[in-house]
């Protein structure tokens, strides 16, 4: 028996020291992530094919989540829409100029003109073809319009101030809106606001589109294939009517979890990965893969209920006795950026405030003043949506309870966490992301911050901000608009309707070699034009 | 009872198993907070005008034992449902899923019995030496790996530095390798663990000894005396475990971006997609339910004394 002891000895020792390598080996670097270099925010298309650079068989990337949906008017998550923005169009498209600076140009549409406060008539590119082989006309912005708010939430926020679609020929039509509409054009050049054939909106007017042979747009991609969780498959559309695309075929490889993800990019299984965590950006940046690392249009925040908490000192509190920077260096690791307005830097109309510092005293004795020593808080929280949600909200509640005060977190699957967050009102504190899908502070603060608004679940109310925000509506005039935002931003701050955390980065990474790959703030990646080098 | 009669018998008491199962999923899922279109507005919910619209169009507005009446009785004439969201049928879907299930289930079953009836008789034939030890060792290591640990061991290894298999997804018998390998590592160590039990069990028996007393060789003892009377119980466990995987391996498929039936389920509890729910549990309960049959014929197959009973 002595020497089979020691024989199982040895083996245990080899398997403890395999074990302990194997785990080392994978380990990524503890060492804190200095934050990405200064990047520009959009990396610019290649402007030509040169001999060193090629067009592209088939480029595979893999995102985090599949389609969620096929019909791109229910879409309201990126995932879903980056597919469709290679297969829709809109009237209008938001490029970038040098700067980084979002820039609105004419897609579908060739001209336009403002016939006064409320009507604007626009006309239509001739000879655009749908992927079935039928003209692009009025009847079918009319019918994609109208259907649009009935099966999803962003048309019905994007359309909501159309109050009529009027077709004055083939290719002209007029919107008649509610109410003076700044940011119009912005709103019409997201692709919730798609353009599909009017026949598909008659046959499913009012649910969603359930056949795939149904996704027809404009866009220099045909949709071939859908096998959920496995692939979905977009060829090149011969007859675009704009520049020719330089990849032939696209396919959207979903992989859930990280670390596979990851390991798709380096076994060269797929040439694009998004959604890169950042512990391991650096580790794929030291085995030179082209890492890209930029701030997106998202905020994080902790919506607190006014209506729970009316008292502003609590609120202002709340937000000096979380410290944010640690929870970007030690949580995030460096992938985010602390707010310095409600809105993200890259939206039209931010303006820079001076964040809420890091203070626990005054934060006590605000609190001290308030009477609301010794208050317990619900907090809820959901898992898994946003970038380290869980352990954002378990730091937050560290942070509150600091202050003498009891937090009960709550976690919950997303549905569960939805249907509470916008039904319910027994909570205090809830964490959610709103990513300003159309870079303009119109959409970032209307439907958060106005009375009422859809997704003010603060039920925070301010007549004066309601107000600057009705004004910035209404002109079309960007600097007239930019200093009425600055205005409301700045009551926002002060009023402190949420705990004001920070702004996720967008980490995708990308086989060496690959060009023109477009990365805009708002968690879109556009292939069209992407090239490789020989 | 005839043979076939017995199995007809079997087969009809499944019909009302997969609908109190059915009914159960339903109306857990029912209790779930929120719905389909709770999570196709997400952050944006519709007012209650839409949403009303909605759910007549989906069918939601109804009792919810009216939906299930009305859809057991649309899935008793074959027709399955669309997912709500994707629009995809749920026949196709799920046969598509049950077949990957199935062929990843069998890959590690094979594997792991094999391996682990080989490491058993290896263990049994020579009880508590310092080889049993050693397989003993191995067995529990390998149920005791948490299998998300040892699955991304394995995509490092094999995927990103040797750049022999993929990584993940279903594309031919390639991409099963490193998923089955995966799975089988849990099963067998359980199945050596428990057949070496079941082997020395027999080995003590009158017959076992009455066959080496005859001077039979005794790797024919072992073979055709010990293992055969102990395949019973672990045709039982393998059996067992061959219907746990059919209801998917979460973790395993997660890891390996597999297109199994366990993730089809968990995401389609996440999404509120009913049809995909309700039918993934069906065709699930049902292969259990056969599997089950197939055991306990096996059972007879292999016992002369079940077949006289019955």
């Amino acid at each position: 028996m002595g020497a089979s002891r020691t024989f199982i000895a040895a083996v245990f020792l080899l398997l403890v020291i395999l074990l302990a390598g194997a785990f080392l080996f994978l380990r990524p670097d503890v060492a804190p992530v200095p934050t990405a270099p200064a990047q520009t925010p959009v990396q610019t298309p290649a402007p030509t094919p040169t001999p060193a650079l090629q067009e592209i068989e088939v480029l595979r990337i893999s995102q985090r989540a599949d389609l969620s949906t096929i019909d791109v008017q229910a879409a309201a998550d990126s995932p879903t829409l980056n597919v469709f923005s290679h297969v829709y169009e809109t009237l209008f498209i938001m490029r970038f100029d040098a700067a980084g600076r979002p820039v609105i140009e004419n897609l579908l549409v060739e001209s336009y003109r403002q016939i006064n406060a409320t009507l604007w008539e626009f006309r239509l590119k001739s000879g655009i073809k749908f992927h079935n082989g039928k003209l692009l006309t009025s009847a079918d912005v009319k019918a994609s319009f109208e259907r649009g708010p009935r099966v999803g939430g962003m048309p019905r926020i994007l359309l909501g101030p159309v109050s009529k679609v009027e077709i004055v020929d083939d290719l002209t039509f007029r919107l008649h809106l509610r109410s003076p509409f700044g940011p119009l054009l912005a709103h019409l050049a997201h692709p919730s606001t798609a353009i599909i054939p009017a026949e598909v909106a008659a046959r499913y007017p009012d649910k969603p589109i359930d056949d795939v042979s149904l996704i027809i747009g404009t866009g220099p991609y045909r949709f071939v294939e859908f096998r959920k969780l496995e692939v979905t498959v977009l060829e090149r559309f011969e007859e675009y009517h704009g520049k020719k695309p330089t990849v032939k075929r696209i396919e959207w490889r979903p992989v859930a979890d990280d670390d596979t993800r990851i390991s798709y990019l380096e076994a060269g299984n797929v040439e694009i990965v998004t959604h890169v965590p950042p512990h391991l950006a650096k580790i794929l940046r030291d085995k030179k893969f082209q890492v890209v690392q930029m701030p997106s249009a998202r905020v994080i925040y902790i919506g607190i209920n006014t209506e729970r908490i009316p008292d502003v000192r609590v609120r202002q509190a709340l937000n000096l006795a979380v410290n944010k920077e640690a929870i970007v260096r030690g949580i995030l690791e460096g992938a985010g950026t602390i707010m310095t307005a409600p809105i993200a830097p890259s939206v039209f109309g931010y303006v820079r405030l001076d964040p809420y510092p890091y203070d626990v005293e005054r934060a006590r004795r605000l609190i001290r003043e308030a009477g609301f020593e010794g208050r317990e808080l619900v907090m809820i929280a959901p898992q898994g949506r946003y970038l380290k949600d869980r352990e954002i909200a378990e730091a937050v509640k560290m942070y509150i309870e600091a202050l003498g005060l009891k937090v009960r977190l709550e976690f919950m699957e997303w549905a569960a966490y939805v249907s509470r967050v916008t039904t319910q009102k027994d909570f205090d504190l809830y964490l959610v992301g709103w990513s300003t899908a159309t870079l303009d502070a119109d959409y970032g603060l209307y439907s958060l911050f106005r009375t009422g608004a859809s997704f003010n679940r603060m039920h925070y109310s301010n007549p004066v901000v309601d107000d600057l925000l009705d004004r910035a509506r209404q002109s079309a005039d960007p600097a007239v608009r930019a200093s009425l935002y600055e205005r409301a931003q700045v009551q926002i701050w002060n009023d402190a309707p949420w705990i004001f955390l920070h702004v996720e980065d967008i980490i995708v990474a990308m086989k060496p070699g690959i060009v023109g790959v477009e990365i805009h703030p708002i968690e879109r990646w556009i292939l069209t034009y992407a090239m490789i080098s020989k | 009872m005839s043979f076939l009669r017995y199995v007809f018998y079997r087969l009809l008491v499944a019909v009302p198993t997969v609908l109190i199962i059915i009914s159960f999923a339903f109306f857990l899922a029912k209790l779930l907070p929120g719905d389909p279109i709770t999570v196709m507005f997400g952050e944006l919910q519709p007012p209650p005008e839409v949403r009303k619209a909605l759910e007549e169009k989906l069918g939601l507005d109804k009792p919810i034992y009216v939906q299930l009446a009305a859809y057991v009785g649309r899935a008793l004439q074959g027709d399955w449902g669309k997912s709500i969201h994707t629009g995809e049928p749920v026949t196709s879907l799920v046969a598509r899923r049950f077949v990957a299930t199935l062929e990843l289930t069998l890959a590690s079953i094979i594997i792991s019995t094999l391996v682990g009836l080989l490491l058993a008789y290896i263990s049994a034939s020579r009880p508590n030496s310092a080889i049993d030890s050693l397989v003993r060792l191995i067995s529990i290591g390998s149920y005791s790996i948490p299998v998300f640990w040892w699955g991304l061991m394995l995509i490092l290894v094999f995927s990103v530095n040797l750049q022999l298999l993929p990584p993940g997804g279903k594309e031919g018998w390639r991409s099963l390798v490193l998923p089955s390998i995966a799975l089988a590592t849990v099963n067998l160590g359980m199945i050596a663990r428990f057949s070496r039990a079941a082997m020395l069990e027999v080995y003590t028996q009158d017959f076992v000894t009455a066959a080496r007393a005859r001077g039979f060789a005794e790797r024919l003892v072992m073979i055709r005396y010990v293992l055969r009377n102990a395949l019973v119980p672990i045709v039982t466990l393998v059996g067992y475990r061959f219907g746990v995987l059919m209801g998917g391996a979460v973790i395993t498929e997660t890891v390996f971006n597999y297109p199994g039936m366990g993730k089809t389920i968990v995401d389609s509890i996440f999404a509120r997609d009913y049809p995909v729910l309700l039918g993934s549990i069906m065709v699930i309960s049902l292969t259990v339910v056969v599997v089950n049959l197939i055991v306990d014929i096996l059972y007879a197959f292999l016992d002369p004394r079940v077949r006289v009973k019955a």
